[in-house]
């Protein structure tokens, strides 16, 4: 009776699929989100942009999408006020075209600058930590030179504040962030943006990195010492400044998972596809549900040249309405 | 009379009814691929009570049982293992009279499984209570002992992760201190830490990787759940009932994406 049960459930799809499909042309229908720069009860101070590459397009394809796709973002975040943005995808073709993303949100009268502006630092690999001070009263707290982790997250920030461009200077540090600081901190009522560019390698990778930092910091502590007096609430405390400080990026409010169309199926549920779990814990999550229709069912390559403004806007619309509760 | 008499039959023959179809779909969707691993965030308790104009502590129980019926609708499909995120840490934040009712409840349900324990046993369920146990109550830990110790002879055909009291970062801040702590009592393993190493020391480690994650009440966020087991090829399903009203026909559609998945995937 085996095939009966695999017949029926064959046709369960079949049903299941037609629903999907109506729900997807209802979906079109659905009132517009409120305009780009309308008045929302709240908006995320800090939104996280997850691009899923499309796998039936090409590598250059999928990497001119993203790069507009954040360009796009970019421009948004700077007119709806929201300061900080990350962009992830899991395979770093972003991380890849970090230089790129500067050039393309950076303001148009900044571009003569682009030239002088420094490379603050390369990538490099972790050296032996230096010695560590006396630690043996110091239950946690690292030592006054500790280890910088490799985290893996390129940071851009438009513009500075201040009146000259910060250097890094005399960085013999290990470190693998990328720092590009644009000197022409000029230009007035343009909202300052951060923006974090980040792939999998800021994911468990970097928590696996904080660990091995830990490690290296409390080298010289007595087991006994490290079990009773790191308490919990401590070694999260810990994490928390390393993965979400200097050399990381804190939690978004907001993400928005977008898959380069076509999207090949009806509907599908959202996957996270590896992003930073540390700072995923209180992030709302927005995705498309029902694909646009005519996107799911043909095959050839969609129009769409970037993640449109209807689906960021529908997103702030979202967050706009999202109570949270925090355990209570 | 005869109203009353042919009302009831008709209320008989429809749950007979129900019944039957249920195990008629529970055959058909077996026949295709079934999640391994499904985890629940069982939100919306105190709202469903509310909009009923019951008590607080009323929504809990029905969660409860709501929980129950779920557990068996798993089972009954082939889940290897179900989690669900019963109690946060966070959660001690409410009123001192909420969080006695949840432990009154915890306990009083923790004790039914010790002594009956009928749907563990029937499952072959292994209980695994997931969470920073010193921070429950002492009764409550007693009775999670008494659990444990019953089925920790079960046929381990599947597990049941209570997580309760829970949060992921608490899980894998607690991972990374069991991960040095190991590194700093043998110098014979290697230096370098790794993501597999992490993950050992999860206190989720036994179980299989998380397929599906089901969030009720509408809310679209995480809150501290499984953020590590659910951030690389899981399923994210956001309900918008509140956890009482959640049942088998809402899992039908969530049992079709992932097989709609898994198809899509194949070779």
């Amino acid at each position: 009776m085996s095939w009966l049960a695999t017949v029926v459930l064959y046709l369960l799809h079949a049903l299941y699929k037609l629903v999907l499909a109506v729900k997807s042309l209802v979906a079109r229908f659905d009132r517009d989100p409120l305009p780009l720069v309308a008045k929302r009860t709240k908006i995320p101070s800090h939104l996280a942009l997850n691009l899923i590459p499309n796998p039936e397009a090409d590598e250059e394809t999928n990497e001119k999408y993203m790069l507009n796709s954040v360009e796009k973002v970019a421009a948004w975040c700077q007119a709806t006020g929201i300061r900080r943005l990350t962009v992830y995808d899991r395979n770093g073709i972003l991380v890849n075209s970090s230089l790129d993303i500067r050039k393309r949100v950076m303001p148009p009268a900044q571009e003569e600058d682009v030239d002088d502006s420094p490379v603050e630092c390369d990538i490099r690999y972790p050296l032996t930590p230096p010695p560590s001070d006396d630690a043996e009263s110091r239950p946690l707290s690292p030592h006054s030179e500790p280890s910088i982790p490799k985290l893996s997250v390129t940071t851009i920030r438009y513009p500075t504040n201040s009146p000259k461009a910060k250097r890094r200077s005399g960085v013999s540090r290990t470190t693998s962030k990328r720092r590009r600081v644009n000197r022409n901190d000029e230009k007035a009522g343009e909202t300052p943006l951060v923006l974090h560019v980040v792939s999998y390698k800021s994911s468990k990778p970097a928590i696996a990195a904080a660990t091995d930092t830990l490690l290296h910091d409390f080298r010289k502590t007595k087991v006994a010492e490290f079990v009773s007096t790191t308490s919990a609430r401590l070694a999260i405390q810990q994490l928390h400044e390393i993965l979400e400080g200097e050399y990381g990026f804190p939690s978004p409010d907001l993400m928005i998972v977008h898959r380069k169309p076509p999207a090949g199926q009806l509907r599908s549920p959202v996957e996270v596809t590896g992003f930073p779990p540390w700072q995923m814990h209180l992030t709302e999550i927005h995705w498309t549900t029902y694909p646009r229709f005519g996107t799911w069912w043909t095959r050839e390559a969609s129009e769409q040249s970037s993640i449109e403004e209807v689906e960021f806007r529908r997103a702030l619309d979202e967050y706009a309405g999202a109570q949270m509760r925090l355990g209570k | 009379m005869a109203l009353q008499l042919i009302s009831s039959s008709l209320g008989w023959i429809s749950t007979k009814a129900e019944s039957k179809a249920r195990h008629g779909l529970i055959s058909v969707l077996s026949a295709g691929p079934v999640p391994k691993h499904v985890a629940f965030i069982l939100d919306g308790n105190r709202r469903y009570a509310r909009s009923k104009h019951k008590a607080i502590k009323d929504g809990h129980y029905e969660g409860f049982w709501a929980l129950r019926k779920m557990l068996e609708v798993c089972m009954n499909l082939g889940v290897k293992c179900v989690s669900a995120y019963v109690f946060s840490i966070e959660n001690f934040k409410r009123s001192p009279e909420e969080v006695e009712a949840l432990m009154d409840l915890a306990e009083e349900k923790l004790l039914e499984f010790a002594r009956q324990g009928e749907i563990l046993d029937k499952y072959g369920i292994r209980l695994v209570v997931v969470g920073r146990w010193e921070l429950l109550p002492e009764r409550v830990q007693v009775a999670a002992r008494k659990a444990l110790d019953r089925t920790q002879h079960n046929e381990n055909r599947a597990i049941f992760n209570m997580c309760f009291p829970y949060t992921s970062r608490e899980e894998i801040a607690n991972a990374v201190q069991e991960t040095i702590r190991e590194r700093l009592e043998d110098d014979s393993l290697d230096e370098k830490i790794t993501v597999e190493d992490l993950e050992a020391h999860l206190r989720t480690a036994g179980s299989p990787p998380l397929d599906i994650l089901i969030r009720t009440s509408g809310v679209k966020r995480l809150s501290d759940y499984m953020l590590w087991q659910c951030s690389e090829d899981t399923q994210i399903q956001f309900s918008s009932k509140y956890w009482p009203d959640f049942g088998f026909w809402d899992f039908i559609p969530i049992i079709l994406d992932y097989q709609r998945k898994v198809w899509a995937t194949q070779p």
